[in-house]
């Protein structure tokens, strides 16, 4: 598992910042992008893998990310906003090229089906195998809409606020408050319909 | 997340986990509060679970290997990278529109030259003669180089 990992030395003596880390990319330092990796590679993977809905293609959307990272760090400006937040836009998009091409190419007839997503029920086996719970939500997020899905994952998995998951997905922060509103509601009644989950208040009183 | 897995995370990105990146921060905020569910609200527990439920394994130190690669690659290639990889729907399109435009601007430019022969023999048709015989007649005017 990549926390018991001990990673390799970086090149860099300190520990930067991530607009630090940028600026250094900008001058060519490959040591100041080793380290973004090691900082942001597995949450940018895992946003890609729960969007997308599968494990390689989210490896190459990842490494795209950070090449275009390495291509275009001049053009970060910290007076615009923070450097995580622009690396989360640059992931943004991408999947959402990635689902584009998808959706082409099942027009084309060259793919069967739009989503990896196979139904809305979870199967059987991760039922029984993993807890429950994980179970029903990974399937309720695989069913949501694309933008739900990605503005709860951007709160979930990359721990931004609302003003930055609206930066990185290119609308307002009310726009924001609305998709993570529905989606929480849709995964609610999801888990509320197997009885896994009940608020926190009946938890507690228990 | 176990006390290992958490000093080896330290050791990685410091003492402070506020400093840490995403999803490490969150995981150790919740190994420190030693899942205490009474310090989150209902939508932090949802985002717990849905963290959870996007789990899956990650080599960052294969991520950095590939990323490396590419990065090199592009230093020692000369000119444009073109390549499927970078084909992207617009340009394809582009390309495509260009190519057809280019082909039929083509193909009028050739027939332009023979219109009035395809004239004759349609008169010729029409009145059900051979079209040699309406050469004389024609009404069309007869260019250089072109058949009777």
């Amino acid at each position: 598992m990549s926390q018991a990992r001990v990673p390799e030395p970086a090149g860099l003596p300190e520990r930067l910042d991530d607009g630090e880390l940028l600026a250094r990319i900008a001058a060519g330092e490959q040591p100041a992008l080793r380290q973004l990796i090691d900082r942001h590679g597995r949450g940018l993977q895992l946003l890609a893998a729960r969007y997308l809905g599968g494990a390689d293609e989210a490896e190459d959307v990842v490494q795209d990310v950070f090449f275009s990272v390495w291509n275009n760090a001049k053009r970060f400006d910290p007076a615009k906003g923070r450097a995580t937040t622009w690396i989360y836009r640059i992931a943004v998009n991408r999947c959402i090229d990635v689902k584009r091409w998808r959706r082409f190419r099942l027009f084309l007839g060259f793919d069967d089906t739009d989503d990896v997503f196979a139904s809305d029920d979870p199967p059987a086996d991760t039922l029984i195998g993993a807890r429950q719970e994980l179970a029903i939500v990974r399937a309720g997020l695989d069913t949501l809409p694309e933008r739900q899905r990605m503005a709860l994952l951007l709160r979930a998995v990359a721990d931004l606020d609302v003003t930055s998951i609206a930066e990185a997905m290119g609308t307002s922060a009310g726009s924001v408050e609305q998709l993570l509103v529905r989606a929480r509601r849709t995964l609610r009644a999801r888990l509320a319909k197997v009885g896994e989950f009940e608020p926190r208040d009946e938890r507690l009183s228990k | 997340m176990n006390t290992d897995e958490f000093e080896n995370l330290k050791v990685r990105f410091g003492p402070d986990t506020a400093t840490w990146p995403a999803p490490f921060r969150q995981e150790a905020s919740r190994f420190l509060t030693g899942h205490r569910l009474a310090a989150l609200s209902d939508d932090e527990t949802l985002d717990y679970l849905v963290l959870d439920a996007a789990k899956t394994s990650v080599d960052e130190t294969v991520l950095v290997r590939h990323v490396m690669t590419r990065v090199a690659k592009s230093r020692r290639r000369f000119g444009p990278t073109v390549g499927p990889r970078w084909w992207s729907i617009p340009a394809t399109a582009a390309s495509m529109a260009f190519v057809i435009t280019l082909s039929a601007a083509s193909g009028y430019w050739a027939a332009g030259a023979r219109i009035d022969i395809s004239d004759d023999a349609l008169l010729a048709f029409a009145i059900g003669v051979p079209p040699s015989e309406v050469a004389h007649t024609s009404i069309f005017r007869q260019e250089e180089g072109s058949r009777p």
